[in-house]
């Protein structure tokens, strides 16, 4: 992975191996004055990258429970990342966050922090954001001391993910800045345990490839990566954020799941939430969402009702959390891409349209086409429609 | 005063045919005694034009863009293609004329509608009752709005300090083939921080409650189209800030129940697919969308009582469903589903 990485995308050779390379030269002027970058070349980067990745149908694992684990050792307070290592991490890992739930709306986060030869668990699995977030902003404090535990962070989260549901994908995701790791017994032990629990681990390293973070994630069926920059980090952070194909077969069920409604009683009749039961600050309101078979009231979803666990278990969600990833089921099929001015040349029966249907300003010399409606986008909307919409605008049925 | 730039983007539900039915009185609403206060399409875009122009004159910062939603596609009627190729000036550097809007949004309502003639003519398939189906391409019209801001946003530098704020107008029914791209559009302006107001004339739309909901805007429905000015202007002039000093209607509450992929029922309590999160009503074997079999958990099997009656439901669906089959269309389906069945049988009958 890492040699890919080092070697260009045609592979032309490793990098050093290339011409220098004249950076001031992709600064251009448009039609209008203002500077345009490579800003062109990039787009089309991101272009073919969505090409390469949309394989549609392939049954990926919606259900995922992650452990993050980040490495608070003292190498994480090199300054190679700006400001430094840890806080540039602890940024990302937020940003992460945020797409990772919304890419899969029912799954859990939990996040372990190694540092001085230990593993400690500073969150356990939760199914929001928010919560996620605010564990991770305590990160600085405590600062970066000693060294990192590979054994020790594996064990700790394998204890935790032992007992999630077998229908959902368990994964460990490190991010990991030291070359060193300090182990108190036999690591290959506690992969060899992993596996059994079909465990994914996947490693982002910070510095340079290490034999054993390649043995674990060759082992766990995870992908390991080493950063170029920072904003290599985020893309790969992003595409760990993405749902992977579904390799255990057979562990597929049937959730049972809720979908509870919002009511909101009169002014009279306050109740008492489940969900804040335990943290001992409870609360009086007259709203909230009711469980359809024990009727318990919970403020927010999902979350798994805390009475019917008893009986049978049900996950509360809401129709929304759902069609949140059914993008990932119907995929939108990438458009053609259509270069007008060799239509021009060939034949005049085609007749050229100036603006780009999506956002109306003028559209340069290539264009793209939706399969289906036959109408033609920029490439600015291109990505956006691929990337964020999901659907397009002038069809609007993905499925047909 | 702030240099804060606004845009507010206008969705206008244009569908001939939810118009026409109105202005015949076949369109009336549920619970109140009908009222014979018909009013034409043109007195509603005047009251739509009122807003715009009231909008647009608040604030020198403010600018607007208005969509049409018609019953086979969506079109931009301001502003207007060639202003927008011609000019290198940005949305709030045009001081036109009031006239000018008007112009532009005549020009683009006369193409529309001819446009949707000659298909009509053209494809003489008037009959088919697709083409003349009452639901209103509001997802498609809200999918060129967002292409519009994202647009806009890459353009300029100052973009990114402007807010955006979707004003839907709907008058026509909800449409289920519509939901999916719905809902896409409602989480990508969710994600961006868009707020959705929205206004459904005469009755409720479930579709439009969500997306206000979930974007924080205000969902009104309005009882009497005679008023449709004051209603827009009261409610959906303010911005956010101002909405907070402010009475506002009441937020509804908002049916979040699924509707489940067999029988497109809402459901209270139902099974989903732990692959790809289809919902289903009652337990099946095979997941119709991922073609999935499912491990049988016996707890499951005792605790569905109906779960017998439920199969001979479900193969009838497999039957006429295996040929529609988005994934593989296969036949497969249905040859493993033979066998599942008797597998079932039998632990059932050891159960029992």
């Amino acid at each position: 992975m890492n040699m890919n990485n080092l070697l260009n995308e045609e592979n032309e050779g490793y990098i050093w191996e290339g011409d220098y390379e004249q950076t001031w030269k992709d600064i251009q002027e448009d039609e209008t004055g203002t500077l345009r970058t490579a800003t062109d070349n990039i787009s089309y980067q991101a272009r073919k990258r969505q090409l390469l990745e949309k394989q549609s149908h392939i049954r990926l694992s919606m259900m995922r429970h992650m452990f993050v684990v980040i490495d608070a050792s003292s190498c994480m307070n090199d300054k190679d990342l700006k400001p430094n290592r840890l806080i540039c991490v602890q940024r990302q890992v937020e940003k992460f966050a945020y797409s990772f739930f919304d890419q899969n709306p029912i799954s859990q986060l939990g996040l372990i922090v190694t540092r001085n030869k230990s593993a400690e668990k500073v969150s356990d699995l939760v199914g929001h954001p928010k919560k996620f977030v605010d564990k991770i902003q305590g990160l600085k404090e405590k600062g970066c001391q000693g060294e990192p535990s590979l054994q020790n962070s594996l064990e700790l989260s394998l204890a935790s993910l032992k007992h999630v549901k077998s229908h959902s994908s368990r994964e460990i995701l490190i991010i990991l800045g030291s070359m060193t790791t300090c182990d108190p017994g036999d690591i290959f032990a506690a992969i060899n345990e992993c596996k059994k629990y079909k465990i994914r681990c996947s490693i982002i390293g910070l510095s340079a490839e290490i034999h054993i973070c390649k043995r674990i994630c060759s082992e766990l069926e995870g992908i390991y990566s080493v950063i170029l920059d920072e904003l290599h980090l985020n893309d790969l952070f992003q595409r760990v954020a993405f749902p992977l194909p579904n390799s255990d077969n057979g562990a597929q069920t049937l959730m049972r799941m809720g979908f509870p409604q919002h009511k909101i009683l009169k002014p009279e009749e306050v109740s008492m939430c489940l969900c804040h039961m335990e943290t001992n600050e409870t609360r009086f309101s007259n709203g909230g969402y009711f469980c359809p078979i024990c009727d318990s009231k919970y403020c927010e979803l999902p979350i798994e009702c805390k009475v019917c666990v008893f009986v049978q278990g049900l996950t509360l969600v809401m129709a929304p959390h759902l069609a949140r990833s059914y993008h990932h089921l119907f995929p939108l099929d990438p458009f053609v891409e259509v270069n007008f001015e060799k239509q021009d040349a060939n034949s005049d029966s085609t007749v050229r349209p100036e603006n780009c249907t999506g956002c109306q300003f003028f559209m340069n010399k290539n264009g793209f086409q939706c399969n289906f409606c036959k109408r033609s986008y920029c490439i600015e909307c291109d990505i956006f429609i691929h990337e964020t919409l999901h659907s397009c605008p002038s069809c609007t049925n993905p499925i047909n | 005063m702030n240099n804060e730039k606004n845009l507010l983007i206008v969705i206008l539900d244009t569908n001939p045919i939810w118009w026409g039915l109105q202005n015949s009185g076949s369109i009336q609403q549920e619970d109140q005694v009908p009222i014979h206060d018909n009013i034409t399409f043109s007195d509603c875009l005047s009251g739509v034009m009122g807003f715009i122009n009231a909008y647009k004159t608040m604030n020198q910062n403010n600018s607007v863009c208005l969509i049409a939603a018609h019953n086979t596609r969506a079109e931009y009627l301001y502003p207007a293609k060639s202003k927008l190729a011609d000019n290198n000036q940005t949305p709030w550097e045009r001081y036109e004329q009031i006239s000018d809007i008007y112009e532009s949004v005549k020009e683009g309502l006369k193409n529309l509608s001819q446009q949707h003639l000659e298909n009509l003519s053209d494809a003489k398939e008037v009959k088919n009752k697709d083409n003349l189906s009452n639901d209103s391409m509001i997802s498609s019209a809200m999918g060129l709005g967002l292409c519009f801001i994202n647009r806009i946003q890459r353009k300029y530098i100052f973009a990114e300090s402007v807010k955006y704020r979707f004003v839907v107008i709907k008058a026509s029914d909800d449409s289920s083939n519509q939901y999916m791209s719905f809902m896409n559009m409602i989480f990508s302006a969710e994600k961006s921080n868009i707020i959705i107001d929205s206004c459904a004339l005469l009755h409720d739309s479930s579709l439009l409650q969500q997306a206000s909901n979930l974007t924080n805007g205000v969902y009104f429905r309005v009882p009497q189209l005679n008023g449709l000015l004051s209603y827009l202007l009261w409610l959906y002039l303010p911005d956010e800030q101002t909405r907070n000093m402010l009475v506002y209607p009441p937020k509804t509450d908002v049916d979040y129940r699924a509707a489940c992929f067999c029988h497109h029922k809402l459901i209270d309590v139902g099974y989903v697919c732990s692959v790809c999160l289809s919902v289903f009503c009652t337990f099946t074997p095979i997941c119709t969308t991922c073609n999935c079999n499912f491990r049988f958990d016996v707890n499951m099997l005792k605790k569905a009582n109906s779960l017998k009656q439920g199969l001979m439901v479900n193969k009838l669906q497999y039957a006429s469903k295996s040929k529609s089959d988005p994934i593989n269309g296969s036949n497969k389906n249905l040859d493993s589903m033979d066998t599942g069945d008797i597998n079932l049988n039998n632990s059932i009958e050891m159960i029992e």
